[in-house]
């Protein structure tokens, strides 16, 4: 799925995955822009990081990277 | 709550029965989108910028370092983004927010300030980006203890918001409340029935003062949603305590055009055999902020009297514990006492503004003392006051 819906920048791709939640391991992974807990369906980018959806993928270029810079 | 949960499934389908499916599912999309829309217009009227405030939680009660909340706040047209970034790595103690805690004080503060009449529902929360680095105080990460998220950190972050949005809206905002449930807990067994009981119990705080009037005395805090416990309720559900007293504290609120509201005290003593007692307190060193020109908010605090004795001490020097105001499983005996104080809110406005008459009632009626009347508000005595 390319990113060109909304306002996402069309410069990234990535695809909607399927978090892998099991009974006994925790499950761990959080969007990289706001920390909270992905339940199930979740976005990559073309470098792995994880996100909500394309609202935050598109927060992070515009609003993250620019004040924090990549940690 | 059961009940009521059926009843509201019960008209729910009565409702999809009477109208269809179909008509069902684009009503309730459109109650979301009206929502949103108007969560939206809301937001768009609060001026454009980035505002920065920072609070802190005491300590957790296993260690002495206070946890700092940043907050950078930035509305763009009608959106929000409450960015928590640099908030304090997750605490031992039980002071953790969970991100749900975080989003939800932000949302919580949000309500308050915007038209209350907008339906609740998921369309509100949809101009907001909340962004809470995981591993801190505000998304904590598991196994992180997060008793006191709800209860202390929650009504941090609402009050923080007021605060960050303080000089942009300044007829919308209130200022800091008391900020603490006072968490005070105990249980053990009775002795006459041998069954056990326990109880978490809340006391309200002072809430702030505010552009239309003086804060509320002694109310759990602004985004709870529990009420104060009253002492005939306290002495005949529970075989533990006796309530010496009850009651408002003078001078505790913050001075302002409109000042904050008191907090209060009770003092407890302990008429079984044993009682297992825990705390969780917030806002007994550092107080409950004022707003545009207001004055802060007296802090609580916490003392135990073991029977026999004449003077009030901290359970840190009675009984050792790391923290006086967060402990757990201290057990005090028949006899001992113990004496719940809790903060008041922050005052509105300057205090030179407030007017006279309303001085002169807070006197009257012993809200404040004629000393802090005439310090903080230039009151005078008349002949008819």
């Amino acid at each position: 799925v390319s990113f060109t819906a909304g306002s996402a920048p069309a410069t990234h791709e990535g695809q909607w995955l399927n978090a892998t939640i099991g009974y006994l391991k925790q499950h761990s992974l959080h969007c990289e822009l706001c920390g909270q807990l992905l339940p199930g369906r979740y976005l990559r980018d073309a470098v792995g990081r994880a996100f909500c959806g394309l609202r935050h993928e598109a927060l992070y270029h515009s609003y993250w990277l620019p004040r924090y810079g990549s940690s | 709550m059961i009940a009521s949960l059926e009843l509201g499934r019960r008209r729910v389908l009565d409702l999809v029965e009477s109208i269809g499916r179909a008509d069902f599912a684009r009503y309730s999309q459109e109650l979301i989108a009206v929502a949103e829309r108007r969560m939206r217009a809301e937001i768009s009227k609060i001026p454009d910028g980035s505002y920065h405030f920072k609070d802190t939680i005491e300590d957790d009660g296993l260690s002495d370092g206070s946890y700092e909340i940043p907050l950078l706040l930035t509305v763009d047209g009608d959106e929000v983004i409450a960015d928590f970034t640099g908030a304090a790595p997750q605490a031992t103690g039980p002071v953790n927010a969970i991100y749900a805690v975080t989003a939800s004080a932000v949302y919580n503060a949000f309500l308050h300030l915007t038209d209350s009449s907008i339906p609740r529902n998921e369309g509100v929360y949809r101009p907001f980006t909340i962004i809470a680095p995981l591993g801190t105080i505000v998304n904590c990460a598991f196994p992180a203890p997060v008793a006191g998220g709800n209860t202390e950190t929650s009504p941090r972050i609402t009050d923080m918001v007021f605060g960050a949005l303080a000089e942009a809206i300044p007829d919308q905002v209130a200022a800091s409340c008391g900020g603490t449930s006072s968490p005070f807990l105990f249980g053990g067994r009775d002795p006459e029935t041998g069954e056990a009981y326990a109880h978490f119990h809340f006391e309200g705080v002072g809430w702030g003062g505010r552009a239309i009037g003086d804060g509320n005395d002694m109310v759990v805090t602004i985004n709870g949603n529990c009420r104060n416990t009253p002492v005939e309720v306290f002495e005949s559900r529970y075989p533990a305590f006796r309530v010496d007293a009850y009651r408002l504290i003078g001078d505790s609120g913050g001075a302002g055009k409109f000042r904050g509201g008191l907090g209060g005290e009770r003092v407890l003593t302990v008429t079984t055999n044993e009682v297992t007692v825990s705390a969780l307190l917030n806002r007994m060193l550092t107080s409950p902020w004022g707003v545009l020109g207001g004055g802060d908010g007296a802090v609580g605090g916490l003392w135990v009297r073991l029977k026999g004795e004449t003077d009030w001490r901290t359970f840190s020097e009675t009984f050792g514990t790391r923290s006086p105001s967060k402990f757990s499983g201290v057990v005090l005996r028949e006899g001992d006492q113990v004496k719940i104080r809790m903060p008041g809110g922050g005052g509105y406005g300057n205090p030179n503004e407030r007017d006279q008459l309303a001085v002169a009632r807070d006197v009257q009626e012993g809200f404040i003392s004629e000393e802090a009347a005439r310090e903080l508000y230039g009151w005078q005595r008349t002949g008819n006051s």
